[in-house]
């Protein structure tokens, strides 16, 4: 017996000596944070899952934050929200979660974080993939504040990733100025420096992404002169053209086949799912939330306007309930030549985040903006035309007024449902006077934009609230 | 400690060759050898002098033993004449007797209500009854039998005070078991730790109700805690049968039921839905009409729900082989079962084998082998796709084209029955356990047992959706298959120590140490565009990446624990253990907790100046315990940071990024703090026990899902924090006002009053779980100082029935409208006064509210009905639950019946809400709703008008909140024995039939189908988002014993 005794002993402490190993047991299917960043393979997959955040971003947000609040849309009733076109947003909204961005921005300071370290343990990577992955990450993050600072102004900053559970997680607010100033200017400035030329994928965000936002964020701020001259540099790289009128199409459906797409976000239902954007505007298994605004409607419907090739390849002009918009699908007939859309859990939709297009108009509204109407009329007659349109007289459009109108028209049908036209309003300062109209037409107690301007901002979800107790939501809203 | 599994191959071997010694040990026993001069025999009988049967009787100390038969006769052959006979019958008490060389023993035995003696299991271990200091309830065979349960989960309802089981009504489903309340917020970590056989599981689906001997259920720390690390909720140990010595016994059982559905609903029929039509669309006097009188597709009145549910039968055959030689013992048992449930097209079907062998070649030696087998089969249906969905299509709709082919979707609206028929849910899961087990027996005192067990589950699941039921255009059906495989090994090895000194003064100790591990492994593949519908395997597609997901987690435990209790004349106990568990789940710095426990117990009826008790109180014990228990229940790789990938894919490349939840290295174990006071009573020498038990259960460092701030990129982590208290009563009551001869009635009463309280949060911060927007889903407020399960929404206070309705005074008073006979207004008054001052009016959804519009209760005082109007509006717990058991013997019969409470509970009845909220305009309200729904100025109803555009008349309201209480006739079984004589002429030792019925009687408020369904999440508690029906039940079986 004794002996047995102390063998079974033994074996106890031998077995609990090893214990702490038996204890120990790794993730299976993840990765621990450890082992990672080792290769040049960890930074592109890192990137890649940088942009499928941006899948996230774009999936619903696209259309909530630039198209819905606007007057290209109203809710349909009884599948959509009321609240979107008649400024009634809430913090329970869908829309009103920042969260996607600041995935992507967490995910672009990690890249920031651990490209040079890989660039340590691997010598051997050339410095100019290195130096690109970098400007991507910064493009990607200053496109992400940009976007932050459009939907809600002021929001907290981030720079390094939350990666320990020791880091102060509660940050507060910092002004708009200070993110254009601090964060996102010299972001774009840093990625002009270290982005290769020669990349010209249209998935990435490459040079010509840096170039278009700097343009775009001058005129934001109404900086007409920095925006010239960084159009000007655009132009100058001999990256990007208008599209021909015979292929227009292919910007939505096959952008890197063109030469005007600067920043798509790649699609694939297969390993993405379903693009969100398909159950709000077009999906063939369901109701659409959106309905397409009888300013759109009325506008490409008209015969006077069926010279206008945007009107037939955007919205579904068949579709009684005007809720199809079709944009962003290839052609795709059934026998009575309806189209066949897409069920929304395989929709591939290509976002087009900017193009030449884009570029060539806010060109012209900087002109417009210093009196310049010759290059005014220049610039918005080559995308006008472009449409299959005649183009505008001088003597049509001579004041700045009206060609600032003429502008903003063109935009509101070139770039209908790419995720403008309410940036475009408050950009031009016509939010109150475009929408308020319309807004009592469509409920008449609803009190409009021009009481409070302060509702051009987004409110902050009650979730991202709820999780920051620093957070202080936008006013007026509860 | 690499220790690698019981290879199989060696199992198998050592079963053979335990095969040929029981063949052996038979055939050895027919010549006569040396221990012929040591059998024994005589008869067993009660009090009253008649013979018992299947009374067992053992040697004691070794594995020997048999049974009585019919008459009540024994024989058996005993190691010498100085052996102990041990004889013990449910319900009876244990006697032992020395064996002497008598073959006519005449062994009396006494009932015993009280069961004193009744050894029960503790954990690797037993004790007396007697010697118990914690809250332990005994669910014998006898009982669970009974019930004839399709599970043994369903037959633990209402046995044991403090233990809540939940039934669900699908077939194969098994209930949910919440022992002594919530104390975490996670659904895992609420689950009691199941033994089987020493052997720990997570579940006890696997189990035969047929071969389980007893089920012992641990409800306090002190007795939970020597399972340590996964005791907070309980542990529920389960044992299963032994073969007994002597000749083989087979018995056969047979049972049939049928069952209907128990409580049909009221549905809008085509005429309902053509007035719901109207209002819709007030303006098309042609609305809900027929356009077009040839249109098939709009011409049917369908009653769905008796399209789409059936008689529903249960098939349920058990066999099984038991018995012993000397030296071994064997029992082996198969159960099949086929239950084709309610909805058509759901079933379940399983096969269970088990095959138990215990093996002494010498008194000191015992080898255990334990081999379990199970399959399970079966259709799951979509309930919210079938039965629901039939409560959502308009009964206008056509089920079949005029060719006799079934519909598809009609205006959005899929064909229900189509769903039922066509759409495949199916699964397919293999469960196979090996149990070895050596117990040595160094010196009488002190035993050693060693064990080792392999689990292994693997499962496939299967889904298609034909064609016909896709929503695509064109149509593409859409299909995936997904496969599981589950391994788990543990090993046990402890020492027993137990031994009496003097007369007075008892000591047993326990030893021992355990280690396992676990490794799941998962692989989901979908499919589209099958080539063709009738072979569904993959080949058949296009594969669709984003369907198709591989996962593989794993995590080990490991334990050292102890046990020490002291008795002195059972009069005074004392007992402590302490249990350290190591866990891979938690962080590095932080793996290894430590639960310790203590009881004590005063048998106070043995103390002299208790004495003037005697006749009425004949024994009395009180009980003290408290300790701590634990739960690891989480992610097994929730402490650790790690990049996920898989789910990223951007232009063909994979990527990688963070997992949303942050790793935390400092997380530990959850620790609970119980403490139980408890009496057990027993009066009229038996006839009356008392067992009453109060407790406070409180845990504390919660493992909480902490939510991050977003901006952080991360959603949540893993932290320690947070508190929830339990506090109880339970009382269970087991009497016998009758017994006499021929006629007896025993009466089992449990009853459990239940209080928990969240004590604290993190940060102190409230939350909403479940839907936080302002219509829809049900929602919780999760608060300090509240509990689990408060609904949180609006109160609905009624409708306006006028306009000008909507009008209050200063202090947000609702004023009176006053009308002359023609309709016009007049004016307001207030509390019959003429009311002259400023109206006010409340805005929902920044719309002025009208009549017809919903009145709710505006709690903030202000000219809206927003977010901050929410209050809590109930709770999904129950106050108390009991349970009546009754049996009633007169002769050769037998009447059980069970009645079922649950009292207090409020249900959110999701399945109406989606129904009654006008918010999809194919899908038609319930009859009441058209009847009553506001139409017209001036109509009192409680029921809001139809509107088109949302102002926030169906909110997460009251509206939808209803009483679940229930008292229900849950079982009953008539049974008829046949008499000894009948039976012998069957060559059967006994023969009964019998009749069982459940869920025969129902009285409950509740208006969807079934008050009672479970629901998983502690933090979304007591939702019908539209249960399987439940069915009421008949049936008839038959049970031979040979």
């Amino acid at each position: 017996m004794n002996r047995s005794f102390y063998i079974l002993i033994l074996t106890s402490a031998i077995a609990f000596s090893g214990c702490s190993k038996f204890l120990d047991k790794k993730p299976q299917t993840e990765i621990r944070t450890s082992a990672f960043w080792q290769t040049e393979d960890d930074i592109k997959a890192a990137i890649a899952g940088m942009y499928s955040g941006m899948q996230d971003v774009c999936s619903t947000n696209f259309l909530f934050w630039g198209d819905s609040r606007s007057d290209n849309f109203v809710d349909n009733p009884k599948y959509g929200n009321v609240v979107y076109c008649t400024n009634g947003l809430t913090s329970a909204i869908n829309g009103s979660d920042w969260s996607p961005l600041y995935t992507v921005i967490g995910r672009a300071n990690d890249l920031l974080k651990h490209i040079p370290q890989v660039k340590a343990l691997q010598p051997g990577i050339d410095p100019k993939a290195i130096n690109y992955y970098l400007s991507e990450a910064r493009n990607v993050r200053a496109y992400c504040y940009f976007q932050l600072v459009k939907v809600w102004g002021d929001a907290p900053l981030w720079t390094i990733p939350f990666d320990s559970i020791g880091i102060d997680p509660y940050k507060t607010r910092i002004p708009v100025n200070v993110l254009l100033d601090s964060l996102i200017i010299p972001d774009l400035l840093m990625a002009l420096s270290l982005s290769d030329p020669n990349q010209k994928t249209v998935w990435e965000a490459n040079l010509g992404l840096t170039y278009a936002m700097l343009i775009d964020i001058c005129m934001w701020r109404h900086d007409n002169a920095g925006a010239i001259s960084w159009y000007d540099k655009l132009v100058a790289s001999k990256r990007y053209s208008l599209e021909p009128t015979a292929t227009w199409k292919n910007l939505f459906i096959a952008p890197n086949k063109t030469v005007e797409n600067i920043w798509s976000i790649y699609w694939d239902w297969t390993t993405d799912g379903g693009a969100g954007i398909s159950g709000q505007i077009g999906a063939g298994n369901t109701n659409s939330t959106h309905k397409i605004s009888d300013v759109i409607w009325n506008y490409f419907s008209a015969t006077a306007n069926s010279k206008d090739i945007r009107g037939a390849q955007s919205i579904d002009l068949k579709v009684k309930a005007h809720d199809k918009t079709l944009k962003y699908y290839a052609v795709n007939l059934d026998a009575k030549g309806a189209q066949i859309y897409p069920a929304n859990n395989q929709a591939n939709v290509y976002f087009p985040i900017y193009r030449f297009a884009d570029m060539i108009l806010l060109r012209a509204e900087a002109a417009n903006d210093l009196n310049d109407r010759t290059t005014a009329l220049t610039l918005l007659n080559q995308v006008h035309t472009r449409a299959g349109l005649t183009a505008y007289a001088d003597t049509t459009l001579r004041d700045s007024a009206t060609m600032g109108n003429a502008i903003l028209k063109e935009r509101q049908y070139e770039f209908f449902a790419e995720g403008r036209r309410f940036f475009d309003l408050v950009r031009n300062g016509v939010v109150a006077k475009v929408m308020d109209p319309l807004i009592k037409i469509r409920k008449p107690d609803a009190p409009g934009f021009a009481i409070d301007m302060r509702t051009i901002l987004w409110p902050l979800s009650i979730t991202v609230l709820n999780a920051n107790p620093k957070l202080v939501q936008n006013q007026p809203y509860n | 400690m690499k220790k690698k599994p019981f290879p199989l191959s060696c199992h198998l071997f050592i079963l053979f060759l335990l095969f040929s010694f029981i063949a052996n040990a038979q055939k050895k026993s027919l010549p006569p050898g040396p221990e012929e001069s040591h059998r024994v025999g005589g008869t067993v009988q009660d009090a009253k002098g008649n013979p018992l049967s299947g009374v067992s009787v053992t040697v004691k100390g070794t594995g020997m033993g048999t049974t009585t038969d019919s008459s009540g006769r024994f024989r058996l052959s005993v190691p010498g004449p100085e052996s102990v006979l041990v004889f013990s019958s449910v319900s009876y008490e244990n006697r032992e007797e020395v064996a002497g060389r008598k073959q006519k023993m005449l062994i009396t035995l006494n009932e015993s209500g009280n069961n004193m003696n009744d050894v029960i299991v503790i954990g690797y271990g037993t004790a007396k009854k007697r010697d118990l200091a914690g809250s332990i309830t005994s669910i014998s065979a006898k009982q669970l039998e009974e019930r004839h349960p399709a599970s043994l989960g369903d037959a633990l309802q209402g046995m044991a005070a403090g233990v809540l089981v939940t039934t669900s009504s699908v077939p194969g489903a098994q209930p949910n078991i919440r022992i002594r309340g919530y104390s975490t917020f996670s659904s895992a970590g609420n689950n009691p730790l199941y033994v089987i056989d020493g052997v720990l599981s997570d579940n006890m689906d696997w189990v035969n109700p047929n071969d389980v001997q007893s089920v012992e259920i641990l409800k306090d720390a002190a007795s939970a805690a020597i399972y340590g690390s996964r005791s907070a909720n309980g542990v529920i140990i389960i044992t299963t049968k032994r073969g007994l010595e002597g000749k083989p016994r087979i018995n056969v059982q047979y049972l049939h039921t049928s069952g209907v559905l128990a409580h049909k609903l009221p549905q809008a029929n085509s005429k309902e839905v053509r007035m719901y039509r109207q209002e819709q669309s007030p303006n098309n006097p042609a609305a809900g009409g027929n356009m077009d009188s040839l249109n098939p597709n709009f011409n049917a009145d369908n009653d769905y729900q008796d399209v789409l549910t059936r008689l529903a039968r249960k098939n349920q055959v058990d066999f099984g082989v038991s018995g012993g030689g000397k030296n071994m013992n064997y029992f082996t048992s198969i159960r099949a079962l086929d239950d084709q449930g309610l909805v058509l097209n759901s079933y379940a079907k399983s096969l269970l084998v088990r095959s138990n062998i215990e093996f002494s070649p010498s008194p000191k030696f015992k080898y255990t082998s334990r081999l379990q087998f199970g399959y399970s089969t079966g259709n799951r249906i979509d309930e919210g796709n079938t039965i629901f969905q039939a409560f959502q299509r308009p009964a206008n709709y056509a089920l079949y084209y005029p060719d006799g082919t079934l519909t598809g979707y009609i205006s959005g609206r899929r064909n229900p029955l189509s769903v039922a028929l066509l759409q495949v849910n199916k699964f397919q899961n293999y469960q196979g356990t090996l149990f070895s087990q050596i117990e040595y027996q160094f010196i009488p005192s002190l035993r050693f047992t060693t064990n080792a067990v392999v689990n292994y589950t693997e499962g496939r699941t299967q889904g298609f959706l034909p064609k016909l039921l896709s929503s695509n255009n064109p149509l593409t059906n859409s299909g995936s298959e997904g496969f599981s495989r589950t391994v788990n090994w543990q090993y046990q090895a402890f020492f027993n120590y137990n031994r009496t000194f003097g007369k007075d003064h008892s000591i047993t100790g326990l030893l021992g140490f355990s280690a396992e591990n676990t490794q799941t492994n998962k692989a989901s593949l979908a499919d589209v565009n099958y080539v063709n519908e009738e072979i569904l395997t993959l080949n058949s597609g296009t594969l669709v990446p984003s369907g198709t997901t591989t996962s593989a987690t794993g995590n080990s435990l490991a334990s050292l624990f102890g046990r020490a209790s002291y008795s002195y004349k059972g009069r005074y106990i004392v007992n402590a253990l302490v249990r350290r568990d190591g866990s891979s789940r938690f962080g590095a710095n932080n793996r290894w907790g430590n639960f310790v426990s203590g009881a004590l117990a005063w048998r106070f009826t043995d103390e002299r100046f208790m004495s003037w008790t005697g006749g009425v109180l004949d024994d009395g014990k009180l009980r003290v315990s408290v300790g701590q228990t634990g739960n690891e229940r989480i992610g097994d790789f929730d402490a650790q940071s790690k990049y996920d990938f898989g789910t990223f894919f951007y232009n063909q490349q994979s990527g990688v990024a963070p997992n949303t939840t942050i790793g935390n290295p400092n997380l530990k174990w959850e620790s609970t703090l119980q403490s139980d006071v408890g009496m057990d009573l027993s009066f009229f020498r038996g006839r009356l026990l008392v067992v009453a038990d109060y407790y406070i259960k409180t845990t504390s460092d919660m493992l909480y899902s902490r939510p991050l701030p977003r901006e952080t990129g991360y959603a949540s982590a893993r932290v320690n924090v947070g508190t929830v208290q339990n506090r109880g009563f339970e009382l269970a009551l087991t009497g016998r006002p009758l017994v006499k001869k021929n006629f007896d009635w025993l009466v089992t009463y449990n009853l459990s009053i239940e209080r928990g309280v969240v004590k604290k949060l993190n940060g102190g911060q409230s939350f909403i779980s479940g839907n936080s927007s302002d219509a829809g889903n049900a929602a919780w407020l999760i608060r300090e100082g509240g509990a689990l399960g408060d609904f949180y929404g609006w109160r609905q206070l009624g409708v306006y029935a006028y306009d000008q309705s909507n009008a209050y005074n200063d202090n947000w008073e609702r004023l009176t409208p006053n009308f002359d006979k023609s309709g016009n207004f007049l004016g307001y008054t207030f509390k019959g006064q003429p009311y002259t001052g400023t109206v006010h009016s409340v805005y929902g959804r920044s719309t002025k509210l009208q009549g017809g519009d919903a009145e709710f209760a505006n709690l903030t005082k202000d000219s809206v009905i927003d977010n901050s109007d929410r209050t809590v509006l109930g709770n999904a717990q129950p106050k108390f639950y009991f349970a009546i058991m009754n049996t009633l013997r007169y002769k050769q019969f037998t009447l059980s019946f069970t009645f079922n409470t649950q009292w207090g509970n409020k249900i959110y009845n999701n399945a109406a809400r989606v129904l009654d909220d006008y918010g999809t305009s194919n899908i038609i309200p319930q009859p009441y709703v058209i009847y009553h729904m506001w139409r017209k100025q001036g109509d009192v109803t409680d029921v809001p008008v139809y509107r088109s555009s949302s102002v926030g008349n169906v909110r997460v309201s009251d509206r939808f909140i209803e009483d679940g209480s229930f008292i229900r006739l849950a079982y009953l079984q008539l049974n008829y024995t046949l008499p000894p004589v009948l039976s012998r002429k069957m060559f059967a030792q006994s023969v009964n039939a019998y009749i069982y019925g459940s869920n025969l009687l129902t009285w409950t408020n509740y208006t969807w189908y079934d008050p009672e369904f479970p629901s998983s999440d502690p933090l979304q508690l007591g939702q019908d988002g539209g249960n399987y029906p439940r069915r009421r039940e008949i049936g008839l079986g038959l049970n031979f014993y040979f």
